[in-house]
């Protein structure tokens, strides 16, 4: 999985100043010390993201969506560019793959423009080892591999900022995903937890920079697809915010008559149940909900408002000892209007209505893991898609069957 | 991901370089994972470290032209430069060329800051044609010389990246260097030898590609120096304003000062603050002229345009230097060196009916310019068989930021001024010298070239005012305001005349290591010189001529009408000041304040009067054809252009006040 926190393994907190120089900054450049050694190059090992499931993942649900997409909004334009919003980590697994399999059999041009934070920091040091210099060399050449891919607009771009930055009106991140324009497709595919901060902890959050994603594609007049990726487990849900899905939830089945009877009917959770809480399945949905509910309300908030709708919903675990789902993958369609959001949204609450139709979809969840190990002709597919997606990011692909094993 | 365990081989010359990497070719049970890390020490001549120390280039733009003049000898149709503006951190510069084979890049790097181009030496390592080694392998002519540009790198940074594949090769080739730091004195290195220096390390590694057929070289320039940021940054402009904006509040506080706070460039990428966010309010963190969106090519008319549009403001002279911030100004200057197609089209493609005047120059000494027919439906270049530019604008596309660069020049929809002559002027010149009979290491060879002159009432911006000697389309000079020297006392008419040339073959040897400047005395440089001021005096003449025609005219029409004493006046301060029959006093208006709007092409100068408000019925004659001869005679001293707009109007509007109350 591609992913600026993934990336972020080494703790790359530190941020360089990029303001005003002050002139010890100057003298040092002039005349101090530097780490006198050119970069190496990085030694690639796999990663949980490079699991068949996450193939799954990208054809089923990435591909699968991108694919209706375009068919069901063909009257709209006509599409010669996919526009593309994402965080490619160092091996731009995710441009590559949509290289492929959209934009190539469609000569779509893909222009994209993506977060990585991992290569940021080139004074970051894991032993003597330079690891920010380490990891932008590496996705250096990366860039210099998918932008001689044929479909690859040569203008795409990757920025070393986190994402999350992109939620201030006054950052470098926010400017440069503007000056893009608006996207057809926003990938957000984390390998956290979205959630796993409370909202205002950080300046700006998670919270903030999807509410920057809203805005800044509220300009936009077709619609657009938002793919996101979280961990779902207990562990990356802020406490207080997982209490308040659960709140929400019970709320809305006491209030409302038709999620009541859906909830019991397709999730199995009535009014009052203990258990409730304390399942790993109803927690997801809850949470989910709450979650989904959240992305609906970004959309009516918008004036004009935008119509969103869960397309389709992906499951799996990554955790060994989670033994349930614990990471959901999420695609959102999202349809601009020219209506006034008060018609539709009072600014309390999404309806009733609309939760009610996220119980069924959230019902319908695709449980990936088990889909795999049942079939045992899609699982070798995946792999085999895996392994050269895996190949053409220079991955040694010899011992990747002997990894999965492990 | 975390593991560094690639064997790492440290080896002292080239051909063990290459040697040490090539084993892999043909060793098919070698894992193709195993990247082998060679690691050397760069070593280079005295000559080369001298060129560290000093630094060889003016500006860090000299820097990209360089890597984008060798990108264009690699034959790419594209470079794309992402300068991470307004942060300059880090730069990178992507190609589609030739790439450039394991041998080729290792060669490079052991002759860093020497060129491999333009000899049997670039014939061998397929940098250059097989048959030219002053053409590039698909037949451009050299314009670059690509260790001194990739050396131009240590202007920007000590620590780069280069990633290069050729086509048809199975691996990518990637080096990682770090050049040493010198200081003055400092040169006698580690190895003791009086020879060699150490100029840096290098590793070399190579990777598997998949994609066979795909070409080109990326350049990183990481850890971009304080020095080269801070220009880019345009910090001088930015501390100066803080400085003084807080000096001009201290006074408001105090003494109640109307002093003006020095203002930012009307155009700039704006600037961060210590925590990596923009600085300033809302609304005013960045002003570049393109739209958020807009095409890369787009953008850049707009950036052109922006220029234009100042000249139609109250009188008017717009400067890069006051409209653009440092980053902006680099853009022009990029966009004016490296061989583009034009904005607006080439001048040689005009066609001349509906668009001005057209001349052909000659070449004898006292020869006159000959105009060429109006009847003639046909281009210039036709008319007269002009080539430029010939095949150097083939499928060269630069791109820089959101920018895609054109040469900045236009030569339709030229703003006009009040003059006799309404319509521009072009001079078209070509000249070749072959010195038969003259040994070449004297002559330096052949020297061909195709120009032209542009007379309009006015240059914008003013830094386009002079001559700019293009060597292969291509030119690091940017304008000579001196016009190479010309000692001819021609003020006016000189800033009114945009002039380039195009040298097809010779001036090359002339040019100076930082291709920035020409050695004056080298026989080349010395006849376009002599053509270029022979080239003026035709212009002057013919100028003077038409102008004065216009003038007869329309005198005698006006005969009777210019009874008036001020008027008189105004035109014999015009006459004494301005060398130039053709002009005449421009047109003022005047308007209340806030009231001022450009518009395109207006030749009025305009000027806001804030007292207009409080005495609106004071300005009908004769106050206004007073206040109007006194602007005109302002124009005519060069007094206003001195002045930024708002001072020209609070100038005028001191003077309105005084002779209306004279009048009262």
């Amino acid at each position: 999985m591609s992913n600026y926190e993934c990336g972020d393994a080494a703790g790359l907190d530190d941020a360089e100043s990029e303001g005003e120089l002050d002139g010890a900054e100057l003298v040092d450049d002039l005349i101090g010390e530097y780490d006198y050694a050119p970069s190496l190059p990085v030694k690639k090992k796999f990663l949980p993201w490079h699991k068949p499931r996450k193939q799954y993942v990208r054809n089923m649900l990435w591909k699968r969506q991108i694919t209706f997409f375009l068919r069901d909004y063909k009257k709209l334009k006509e599409w010669t560019e996919l526009r593309y919003l994402g965080l490619p980590g160092e091996d731009f697994l995710d441009i590559r793959y949509f290289h492929e399999e959209i934009c190539k059999p469609s000569k779509l041009t893909l222009k994209f423009l993506g977060f990585n934070r991992s290569a940021k920091n080139l004074h970051s040091n894991v032993g003597n080892k330079n690891r920010g210099e380490i990891s932008q060399a590496n996705v250096n050449v990366s860039k210099h591999e998918v932008f001689s891919l044929e479909y690859v607009d040569s203008n795409s771009d990757v920025i070393l900022d986190d994402f999350k930055s992109i939620g201030s009106s006054t950052s470098f991140a926010w400017k440069q995903a503007v000056s893009f324009g608006s996207y057809d497709v926003v990938n957000l595919d984390l390998c956290n937890g979205f959630c796993i901060d409370l909202c205002g902890s950080h300046t700006p959050d998670n919270y903030d920079a999807l509410r920057s994603v809203f805005k800044l594609q509220a300009r936009r007049q077709e619609p657009w697809l938002l793919f996101l990726t979280t961990k779902v487990g207990r562990d990356d849900i802020h406490e207080k915010i997982l209490e308040s899905c659960f709140e929400s939830y019970e709320k809305c089945l006491k209030e409302c008559e038709d999620f009541q009877n859906e909830s019991a009917k397709k999730l199995g959770a009535h009014s009052g149940d203990c258990s409730f809480k304390e399942s790993d399945e109803h927690r997801n949905n809850a949470f989910l909900v709450g979650l989904c509910g959240w992305v609906l309300k970004l959309g009516l908030e918008l004036n004009p408002y935008s119509e969103v709708t869960v397309a389709d919903l992906f499951g799996y675990c990554v955790e060994p000892t989670s033994g349930a789902i614990d990471m959901v993958s999420l695609a959102f369609l999202i349809v601009p209007t020219y209506e006034d959001s008060v018609n539709v949204f009072n600014g309390c609450d999404v309806s009733c209505a609309l939760k009610v139709a996220l119980i069924d979809k959230i019902s319908c969840i695709k449980d990936v893991d088990k889909k795999l190990e049942n079939d045992r002709v899609i699982y070798d597919r995946m792999v085999e898609a895996t392994q050269q997606l895996l190949k053409s990011a220079r991955y040694d692909i010899d011992g990747y069957q002997e990894w999965l094993q492990e | 991901m975390d593991g560094f365990e690639h064997d790492v081989i440290e080896v002292k010359n080239e051909a063990d370089l290459i040697r040490s990497l090539q084993v892999k070719d043909g060793d098919d049970n070698k894992d193709d994972n195993d990247v082998i890390v060679v690691s050397t020490k760069l070593e280079t001549d005295e000559r080369v470290i001298a060129r560290i120390t000093d630094g060889i280039y003016r500006q860090p733009g000299s820097a990209l032209r360089e890597l984008i003049s060798n990108a264009y000898d690699a034959d790419a149709t594209e470079v794309v430069i992402k300068t991470n503006a307004p942060r300059f951190d880090r730069i990178e510069v992507r190609d589609n060329g030739q790439g450039m084979s394991l041998e080729t890049l290792t060669h490079l790097l052991f002759h860093i800051g020497g060129s491999s181009k333009r000899n049997a030496e670039g014939i061998e390592l397929g940098v250059t044609s097989k048959f030219n080694s002053s053409m590039s392998p698909n037949g451009r002519k050299l314009i670059g010389k690509i260790g001194i540009g990739l050396f131009s790198v240590s202007q920007l940074t000590r620590k780069f990246q280069i990633i290069t594949k050729t086509k048809g090769s199975p691996y990518r080739t990637i080096a990682t260097v770090v050049l040493k730091q010198y200081f003055d004195g400092d040169s006698t290195s580690e190895t003791g030898s009086d020879e060699k220096f150490e100029a840096g390390r290098v590793n070399v590694w190579r990777e598997r590609a998949e994609d066979i057929l795909s070409h080109g070289t990326t350049i990183v320039l990481n850890n971009i120096h304080v020095q080269a940021r801070d220009t880019l940054r345009s910090t001088n402009i930015w501390s100066f304003i803080d400085q003084e904006g807080q000096s001009s509040q201290d006074l408001l506080a105090g003494l109640e000062s109307t002093k003006d706070a020095p203002k930012p460039p009307k155009y700039h990428i704006g600037r961060l603050d210590s925590e990596g966010g923009y600085k300033g309010a809302d609304g005013s963190l960045y002003q570049v002229p393109w739209e958020p969106g807009d095409q890369p090519d787009v953008a850049f008319e707009k950036l052109v345009d922006s220029v234009w549009c100042e000249v139609n403001k109250a009188n008017s002279n717009p400067k890069l230097d006051v409209l653009f911030d440092n980053y902006l100004q680099m853009i022009w200057q990029l966009s004016l060196s490296v061989p583009l197609p034009y904005v607006g089209g080439h001048p040689f493609d005009l066609q001349l009916n509906g668009w001005g005047r057209g001349f052909l120059l000659s070449n004898k000494p006292r020869g006159a310019a000959e105009e060429i027919s109006l009847g003639d439906k046909r281009t210039v270049r036709d008319i007269l068989g002009l080539k430029n530019p010939g095949s150097s604008f083939d499928e060269f596309n630069v791109f820089v930021d959101d920018l895609k660069l054109a040469r900045p020049i236009r030569f339709k929809d030229l703003p006009a001024t009040k003059t006799s002559l309404t319509y521009p002027l072009l001079f078209l010149g070509k000249y070749r010298e072959e010195f038969k009979g003259h040994k070449r290491e004297f002559s330096g060879g052949t020297l061909d070239f195709e120009a032209y002159l542009l007379w309009t009432p006015k240059v914008a911006p003013t830094e386009h005012q002079g001559v700019l000697v293009r060597v292969y389309d291509a030119s690091g000079t940017l304008f000579d305001s001196t016009f190479m020297r010309y000692q001819v006392s021609e003020q006016t008419r000189l800033k009114q005349i945009v002039c380039e040339i195009f040298v097809s073959e010779g001036l090359d040897s002339a040019l100076n290591i930082d291709r920035e400047s020409f050695n004056i005395a080298h026989p080349h440089a010395v006849l376009i010189s002599r053509w270029l001021h022979n080239a003026l005096r035709q212009l002057a003449t013919a100028q003077k001529r038409l102008g004065k025609e216009v003038l007869d005219r329309n005198k005698l029409e006006e005969k009777g009408a210019i009874s008036n004493n001020i008027r008189q006046v105004v035109e014999r301060a015009w006459e004494r000041r301005v060398d130039d029959p053709a002009s005449s006093p421009p047109e003022i208006e005047f308007c209340n304040a806030g009231e001022l709007q450009s518009s395109l092409f207006n030749n009025a100068c305009r000027f806001e009067l804030a007292s207009l408000d409080k005495y609106p019925k004071r300005l009908t004659d004769p106050y206004k054809e007073k206040l109007v001869a006194i602007a005109q005679i302002l124009v005519a001293y060069g007094m206003l252009e001195a002045l930024s707009d708002s001072h020209q109007s609070e100038l005028l509007d001191a003077v309105f006040e005084i002779i209306t109350e004279l009048g009262e």
